[in-house]
């Protein structure tokens, strides 16, 4: 069992990210160092051991960058802190798909690449539906993904958490396609929706291999959360930035609380939660 | 002299809330505790001073059997047995309106000192006044001794808001120009199963006698609510049960104090304000 506390969900950028908008920049080291404040967590205090980065999403959305171009900074620095730091390079589909997940391939080990990344809402997609418009060019675009993490035997994290794109229940059928793929549903589908949660659970509850992440998800739907799939399928995150650490692990970590304000969840629950089912997943060494 | 840190929505409840859902209980022995539990809050170790505490809201929906007095019996008790950490917080039910009601409300507020009105469309199942008068009217009828009665007693009227269809924030507008004279404060940033804030902000841009309040709010949004209305008319609240005070507590601090893109560097003096001192002005305190 370890007592690591990781973070699957981080963004950097040296400058203003160029879809979401926000800024001036958040390089990696302000990432390590909100790592590493004091976090208590049931009773201790504790740093964030590791985080797994991506790049500021807009990057490859807009201005035409290569996989290469747009993931510059995020090498650059899990270069520096290759201890602390992995890397979960965003892909987007609907460009050069071929070339992306090559260049993925040289990287994988030199930069510590143990998740990938697909966000429906940026790049303009629906995953792959049960009709075949747009369902069959859907499918052209994301079995490659998966078929390079089943490769790679890594987990596809998927944003979610805004209508037309990012419904938690559009994950099913490829979740049902590739069973043997772990899908971190990013979010728990509540990034703007809050109550989208709820249809994350049940996706959850009939997937074996999705898990559901936590960042913007309420306490309310955190606690059904548990009952619902149990801590071993529930991963912490943050969304850091443009989410502070703090208060995204203080919410999961009040799940180790008596009921009404948590559910009593044992110690090592809570660890599952907040590291070990991502160190798990993802293969990120961490000390027991 | 320290801006105390006061919660602007708290719960307690001898028995399980079953239609909100949290349980099997939360006394306000649990809430004083939560209020005093160990916590650093800007860099010093902080206690929550004071909370306005309401009764478990399932006890007041329309099937209750629970007469208005009894619903706030509890709170009542719990009130005047700590005086001066608690502050009454009444849950109008608003289809229970009536002579003895509209008593029991002035002498609440005027012998126990509470200091705040809830209202609650979703629960209580109505439409805050509208233009439409097949909608409006009777909403009027129903709903406006209430806020006469809080502009009579100059207390504020909390009002939820945070998913379709009654509780959607940018209906406050409405009654918030007719009453232009009585605070009223957003619950929750207008996000509970769905995010309305950037209309609760819309609202409180237009009318000066508008606050919102924090609890459940996405920390982006309480950067844009600053940005928006200034850091004067936000108020602090947990919502506990079922959150948890600390918890809320940091997102508040985290959004609005660490540097950007996290929060928005806001001095500590006035996020005091946003904490407490905002709220202590507004019951008078």
């Amino acid at each position: 069992m370890t007592y690591a506390v990781i973070d699957p969900h981080c963004h950097i950028i040296p400058h203003r990210e160029p879809v979401w908008g926000w800024g001036p920049h958040f390089k990696v080291e302000q990432l390590i160092a909100m790592m590493d404040r004091d976090y208590e967590v049931m009773g201790e205090i504790k740093h964030v051991e590791k985080a797994v980065v991506m790049t500021g999403l807009g990057l490859t959305s807009v201005g035409h960058r290569t996989i290469a171009e747009s993931h510059q900074y995020v090498l650059e620095s899990i270069k520096k802190y290759p201890d602390r730091l992995y890397f979960n390079p965003v892909i987007n589909p609907r460009s050069a798909l071929t070339d992306q997940l090559d260049q993925i391939r040289v990287w994988k080990d030199e930069y510590n690449v143990c998740m990938l990344k697909l966000h429906p809402s940026m790049h303009n997609y629906y995953l792959p539906t049960y009709s075949p418009f747009p369902g069959e060019e859907s499918k052209r675009m994301i079995y490659p993904v998966f078929e390079l993490a089943r490769e790679f035997d890594v987990p596809v994290m998927i944003h979610m958490g805004e209508s037309p794109y990012s419904i938690p229940a559009q994950i099913a059928p490829v979740a049902g396609a590739f069973p043997d793929v772990p899908v971190i549903c990013a979010h728990s589908g509540a990034n703007n929706i809050p109550s989208n949660a709820l249809d994350a659970i049940l996706l959850a509850r009939t997937h074996d291999n999705v898990y559901l992440g936590t960042s913007w998800v309420q306490m309310p739907e955190l606690v059904q959360m548990y009952y619902a799939i149990g801590p071993r399928k529930i991963i912490y995150e943050s969304d850091c930035s443009p989410q502070a650490m703090g208060q995204t692990l203080r919410m999961v970590t009040n799940l180790h609380l008596p009921p009404p304000l948590g559910v009593g969840a044992g110690k090592d629950e809570v660890y599952h939660m907040i590291g070990g089912n991502a160190a798990r997943l993802c293969k990120i060494p961490v000390e027991s | 002299m320290t801006v105390p840190i006061i919660d602007c929505i708290t719960h307690i409840s001898r028995t399980a809330d079953n239609v909100i859902g949290w349980g099997p209980r939360f006394l306000a022995e649990d809430l004083i505790a939560q209020m005093d539990a160990p916590r650093s809050v800007l860099s010093r170790p902080a206690r929550i001073d004071r909370a306005v505490v309401f009764p478990a809201l399932g006890d007041t929906v329309p099937t209750s059997t629970l007469s208005f007095d009894e619903q706030h019996s509890y709170v009542l008790e719990s009130v005047r047995k700590y005086p001066d950490r608690l502050i009454g917080g009444i849950v109008m039910h608003a289809r229970l309106w009536n002579d003895a009601v509209h008593e029991s409300v002035r002498r609440l507020v005027h012998d126990h000192n509470f200091g705040m009105l809830y209202i609650h469309p979703s629960l209580h199942k109505y439409w805050l006044p509208i233009q439409t008068p097949s909608e409006g009217e009777g909403s009027k009828q129903m709903l406006y001794p209430l806020f006469e009665t809080a502009r009579e007693l100059n207390i504020p009227i909390l009002i939820h808001t945070g998913e379709q269809p009654y509780a959607v924030p940018a209906t406050v507008d409405f009654v918030a120009g007719e009453f232009s004279d009585v605070n009223l404060i957003i619950a929750h940033l207008g996000t509970q199963g769905e995010m309305f804030t950037i209309e609760a902000l819309l609202v409180a841009e237009r009318h000066e006698n508008v606050y919102v309040e924090t609890s459940f709010a996405m920390p982006h949004m309480l950067i844009e609510a600053v940005h928006t209305i200034g850091p004067e008319r936000v108020i602090f609240g947990s919502n506990c049960p079922p959150l948890e005070p600390t918890q809320q507590l940091l997102n508040v601090e985290e959004a609005l104090t660490l540097d950007p893109p996290i929060g928005m560097a806001l001095a500590a003096e006035e996020t005091r304000q946003v904490m407490g001192g905002n709220l202590a002005r507004l019951l008078g305190i």
